[in-house]
């Protein structure tokens, strides 16, 4: 059954959003001028530390980013690579730039605190240089997008999340 | 001995359909997931998950394509980046085990007999594969990674030699929907 995307329209925020923690599983996609990939993820994340495995469909990790006070580390091949933030890491290691800490809101539906932002007419979120379209489920609105489509000069990345926890 | 199993295994499926469910485990997760799997020899196969999310994995013998529905994204990557996606592509090979990995047995527990396969080549995904054997069918296979991952995956209703129609193991990307390659 074809399902019927919808835009995804965040409750209004009566209160400074908290960042609360969370434990998701998902899928996203990497696409820079046709060339890119498909891959499943698991993201643990609270305001600290981050944990994110960039993983096959049976589970193998193929790269783990993990974020806490001192920086930022990133393994994969059988090697360890460290930079102060995930964007320059990513951008390093993988060839595109994973901008991690503002994901963690708009993973949610929700627009980063503190970054200036605006929504255009269509309700795509416009921040961080990025162009974020949050999509749902007409038939099953949940508490979050069902879909995240995230654009920034010739890079798109796309995300669906099927455990959050 | 599980190697003669596997021998056998081989040679008495030109194709093969199965069910299969699949655990992830590791320190702090357990993900389930479920689909159906079918091979035609040599080279060709269909890893279809069907829970929690649809994803089909299908190898044409010259390409694998992945086929995210929800991400409404294709995938194509050149064959040999296969093995990370689906171990389908361990066993749609007529030797790609023997070739690529080192055999040993590995005893034998409740009636099914263990075989353990250490990838040749170290860029694999993989650090070690175990695969259970009874009655000469695949019936469990355990695969770990370098990072504490260990998937256990069942196979069931295991058919050999069904019929199996040419275009199961070719893939047309859905009207509408973008394919990356790698």
């Amino acid at each position: 059954c074809a399902t019927r995307d919808v835009a995804f329209r965040p409750q209004a925020e009566a209160t400074l959003p908290r960042d609360t923690p969370f434990s998701i599983s998902g899928r996203l996609s990497v696409k820079a001028d046709g060339k890119g990939q498909v891959a499943n993820f698991d993201w643990n994340h609270d305001a600290v530390r981050d944990q994110l495995s960039i993983n096959s469909p049976i589970g193998s990790t193929v790269a783990r980013v993990e974020r806490d006070a001192n920086g930022v580390t990133l393994q994969a091949d059988g090697k360890t690579y460290q930079a102060a933030d995930v964007e320059s890491l990513t951008e390093k290691t993988l060839g595109w730039p994973l901008p991690l800490s503002n994901l963690a809101w708009w993973i949610r539906g929700q627009a980063a605190p503190d970054w200036p932002q605006n929504v255009s007419a269509d309700g795509v979120l416009h921040q961080q240089g990025w162009s974020i379209r949050f999509v749902s489920d007409a038939d099953q609105p949940g508490p979050y997008p069902k879909r995240v489509e995230m654009e920034r000069d010739r890079l798109s990345i796309r995300l669906v999340v099927h455990a959050w926890r | 001995a599980a190697l003669a199993q596997l021998k056998a295994f081989v040679a008495g499926s030109k194709t093969l359909s199965a069910s299969f469910s699949q655990v992830v485990s590791a320190k702090g997760k357990r993900e389930e997931a479920s689909g159906q799997l079918e091979i035609s020899r040599p080279g060709k196969f269909r890893w279809e998950y069907a829970k929690p999310y649809e994803q089909l994995i299908v190898g044409d013998s010259k390409r694998l394509w992945i086929y995210d529905k929800e991400l409404a994204q294709v995938t194509s990557k050149s064959l040999d980046a296969a093995l990370g996606s689906s171990p389908a592509a361990l066993l749609a090979g007529s030797n790609a085990i023997e070739r690529d990995y080192r055999l040993k047995e590995a005893g034998t527990q409740d009636g099914i007999e263990w075989l353990s396969a250490a990838p040749k080549k170290s860029e694999n995904t993989f650090q070690s594969i175990r695969m259970g054997f009874r009655a000469n069918t695949l019936v469990t296979m355990e695969l770990h990674d370098s990072f504490g991952n260990t998937t256990l995956i069942r196979f069931a209703d295991m058919k050999k030699n069904p019929v199996l129609a040419p275009s199961r193991f070719t893939f047309t990307p859905p009207k509408g929907v973008d394919v990356i390659s790698d």
